[in-house]
């Protein structure tokens, strides 16, 4: 063999073996994400997405978790995923008959919202990232302490601050940014509040029976000024849409607040609002719906938690049967953390709060009673 | 004299001169785009409970509890739990720090990932075990996590490695033209 031939070799051998070198190296240093999605057939999440880290190529096993109400197309929970494939969907099929059949037997019905970005752990779930992603859940319960999740397809909307509110066959659930309506709870219209010239964003909206039209309660930016204030407009069933150039402004409520529950009672309107500083919920009476209205009763917190978003929990002839507020707190890392919300069935007078528990920690909670006593 | 004008239009009779190095310079750049990570820093700061003074002496040592299988393995259970990530203990091994502390008063822990949420999932949880198991440790001591942690974007943003490759392969494809330029005229013969 020429010396020419044998330094060619030798070259092309070395070459071969830092390439090597260099690809071993970046092999085993790089890493991919998979992203396991679960989702009802709407495409919203019903849980937390699974996140992994793992070599590329690498396959990973998963045993999809058993959601209560929910099946998936087949015998056996196992899957197989290959890393590098970013994002995967695993497609759980609601038993939504089944649900419906108790839903309508049950004693109480509610609306609330789920952080669906991390999981709820001893009732407590906190929020580390910088944005939360809610999603509806209707739920019910013979009793208070508990509450089981409808499985159906939800809307895959973000939904923050749910209400729920019954006229005649129809299902209202007002959310910041829209209305819902549905007679099945199944099937949703999505209805986006549009915004006026002088209400940009309506915040923490809910429907209630004024006499016999339906009224609006909402918050919203007090025009030419940065404070949240709450206003109170007629509510168009048909379009599902607030007539917000009739809204009017409702007086007595002080502090920063972010929601306010309204109803109306036999010798006037009660309004409850929780002070966002503070964590106190306020209720309030007057004897027209705009106020002024004065203090009945405060829900003080317990230390080092505040609650919120207090609502008025009705019986389907429009009774006060309860107040029903939630509660959080900052934890060891200065995340919320909400830890379920609480019901009391008197307002004027107080009673041991009842924690509602269920599948996760509640959000905003609003509580319909069914049927007659 | 050339100006970038005639700089440009003589460009093109000595296309190759600039092609590779902007290839190569390509090349290199490869290396860093797509590699971004997110970072994210938390720190714990430890007091003495009786006369309020901060501990930066011993933060050097607390550091070493850091990668401790009792921290790093209850995070790795309340990764699961709570957040719904699965992580091996190896990875979350590799991917929190902690860097070296000359002075100050607060320990100093950065979770690095690709997913910026995975980055701060993994930091949170880490600091949070090392919070509880220090406070374990360290009976007599106020521990707090400082409410102030940071996600920074890590790595080349594509668009500048690009400009800055085909600048740099520019710059390199004229000084390999003027000298073969020089070497042509015989002024760099000695």
């Amino acid at each position: 063999m020429s010396s020419k031939r044998q330094n060619r070799i030798r070259n092309g051998l070395i070459a071969t073996a830092i390439l090597l070198v260099i690809g071993l190296v970046s092999y085993w240093k790089s890493s991919s994400t998979l992203v396991i999605n679960f989702v009802d057939e709407n495409g919203t999440p019903v849980t937390a997405p699974l996140k992994t880290i793992g070599r590329p190529n690498a396959v990973y096993n998963l045993t999809a978790a058993k959601v209560p109400g929910y099946t998936l197309n087949r015998t056996h929970y196992q899957f197989k995923y290959t890393y590098g494939t970013s994002q995967q969907q695993v497609i759980y099929h609601p038993d939504t008959v089944a649900s419906l059949d108790k839903l309508l037997k049950a004693k109480y019905i509610g609306v609330s919202a789920q952080d669906i970005t991390t999981n709820t752990f001893n009732g407590v779930q906190s929020t580390p990232y910088e944005q939360s992603d809610n999603r509806l859940r209707v739920l019910y319960a013979n009793r208070l302490n508990d509450w089981h999740t409808f499985s159906t397809n939800y809307p895959d909307v973000a939904i923050q601050d749910p209400t729920l509110f019954q006229l005649g066959e129809f299902w209202f659930i007002a959310y910041t940014g829209g209305v819902l309506r549905s007679t099945d709870l199944s099937n949703w219209d999505v209805i986006a509040t549009t915004p006026s010239p002088k209400f940009h964003n309506v915040i923490a909206p809910s429907l209630v029976h004024v006499g016999k039209k339906t009224d609006m309660i909402f918050m919203a930016t007090v025009p030419k000024r940065k404070e949240l204030a709450s206003f109170v407009a007629p509510f168009n069933e048909t379009t599902g849409q607030p007539k917000l150039t009739q809204a009017k402004r409702i007086r007595g409520v002080t502090g920063p607040s972010t929601s306010a529950s309204l109803y109306q009672g036999r010798t006037g309107y009660y309004l409850t609002y929780s002070e966002q500083d503070s964590g106190v919920v306020y209720i309030k009476k007057s004897k027209t719906i705009t106020g002024k209205y004065r203090l009945v009763r405060k829900i003080v917190p317990v230390k080092g938690s505040f609650y919120y978003a207090p609502t008025f929990a009705l019986d389907e002839a429009g009774k006060v049967r309860g107040i029903v507020y939630s509660s959080y707190y900052y934890d060891e890392s200065g995340d919320l953390a909400y830890n379920g919300a609480f019901m009391q069935s008197k307002i004027l007078t107080k009673t041991p709060p009842i924690q509602l528990t269920g599948q996760f920690a509640f959000q905003k909670f609003s509580v319909i009673k069914l049927g007659a006593d | 004299m050339e100006n970038l004008y005639t700089f440009f239009k003589n460009m093109r009779k000595d296309w190759p001169l600039f092609l590779f190095p902007i290839i190569v310079c390509l090349a290199f750049a490869s290396i860093f785009i797509g590699n971004e990570q997110t970072v994210f820093v938390s720190r714990i700061q430890v007091q003495s409970r009786g006369d309020r003074q901060w501990d930066s002496l011993s933060i050097p040592v607390y550091q070493t509890i850091l990668k401790n299988p009792t921290v790093i393995r209850s995070a790795q259970i309340a990764l699961k739990k709570d957040y719904n990530i699965a992580v091996s203990q190896a990875q979350l091994v590799a991917s929190v720090t902690t860097k070296p502390v000359v002075h100050g008063n607060a320990m100093v822990i950065a979770a690095t990932a690709r997913d910026p949420e995975l980055a701060t999932a993994m930091g949170k949880q880490v600091t949070a075990s090392m919070y509880y198991t220090l406070g374990t440790y360290l009976p007599t001591k106020d521990l707090r996590i400082d409410p102030r942690a940071t996600v920074k974007q890590q790595g080349a943003n594509p668009v500048y490695a690009l400009l800055i490759s085909l600048l740099s392969g520019l710059a390199i494809g004229q000084g390999l033209r003027l000298l073969m330029r020089r070497r042509g005229k015989g002024e760099l013969d000695v």
